[in-house]
């Protein structure tokens, strides 16, 4: 028998997150530091970062539904 | 908008001639492909739904698809980020002295080269292919004398009025005297004694 708690797989996914979060600055400064402003940078900039938003706000909504210290048997 | 006082260690009296990214075609190719990669899990869904719905309201594969899909969409989304910039930060710049190319290979790799231009030996232009000939893109080679030997202008719009112009801007610098073309025709002279 296998006991999985579903905080393991919250916690998996937060690391992953900040992993994601650091190349994302990084490639945001990128931007910043070797590109210009134009329109079209801004544009892919805020269609960047308002898809993170949006992603990261439609898990937190169908999440919060979830009882995370739940334990899974297998 | 590129403007002049942005081209690296500008030298006085230094002019934007051209300043090329790749052709948009090549970035609309890419935004295509992660375009397919969103849709995958929205028939991934449909494909549970109809043949293991259970997997959709269970205690463990519930939290566990939520998660997998929020992560698969964040870094579809950063790897779509990624592929804008690769081809918004990869520029060739031609002035009426130089010519440079700004390269960004991956996160941490940016090199930038260049040539004055009385360098460069032969500018060839070239267009292969049925959709480089339809959207009117291809490759400039610009060879030269220096450390590195070739410039390449990958996927630019119309190559062939790329090289027209860098071989314009060619006739019009004055070149340096090649030593080795002086002495050539003196080893040469026959001498009659």
């Amino acid at each position: 028998m296998i006991e999985i708690s579903l905080y393991l797989l919250l916690g998996t996914y937060a690391v992953l997150v900040v992993i994601f979060l650091i190349f994302a600055i990084i490639n945001l400064y990128h931007l910043i530091a070797f590109g210009f402003i134009s329109f079209e940078s801004f544009f892919m900039t805020f269609i960047f970062i308002a898809g993170i938003i949006l992603i990261l706000f439609i898990t937190y909504k169908l999440g919060i539904e979830i009882d995370w210290s739940k334990t899974v048997t297998f | 908008m590129y403007f002049e006082h942005h081209i690296p260690n500008r030298q006085k009296d230094e002019k934007l001639v051209l300043f090329i990214r790749r052709h948009w075609i090549i970035i609309i190719g890419h935004y295509s492909m992660y375009g397919f990669l969103a849709a995958i899990p929205i028939g991934l869904y449909y494909f549970i739904k109809y043949a293991n719905p259970q997997y959709l309201t269970g205690e463990f594969t519930y939290p566990l698809l939520l998660l997998l899909a929020s992560l698969y969409y964040l870094y579809v989304l950063l790897f779509f980020f990624h592929a804008f910039l690769d081809y918004y930060l990869d520029v060739w710049i031609v002035t009426n002295k130089r010519i440079i190319n700004i390269e960004q290979k991956g996160l941490f790799n940016r090199v930038i080269s260049e040539h004055e231009l009385d360098k460069v030996q032969d500018v060839t232009s070239e267009q292969k292919g049925v959709f480089a000939t339809i959207f009117s893109f291809g490759d400039v080679l610009v060879q030269t004398a220096g450390e590195v030997p070739m410039f390449i202008f990958r996927q630019v719009d119309n190559p062939f009025e790329v090289a027209k112009t860098i071989n314009h801007l060619l006739k019009d610098i004055p070149r340096p005297i090649n030593p080795l073309q002086n002495k050539a025709p003196a080893q040469q002279t026959p001498t009659n004694k």
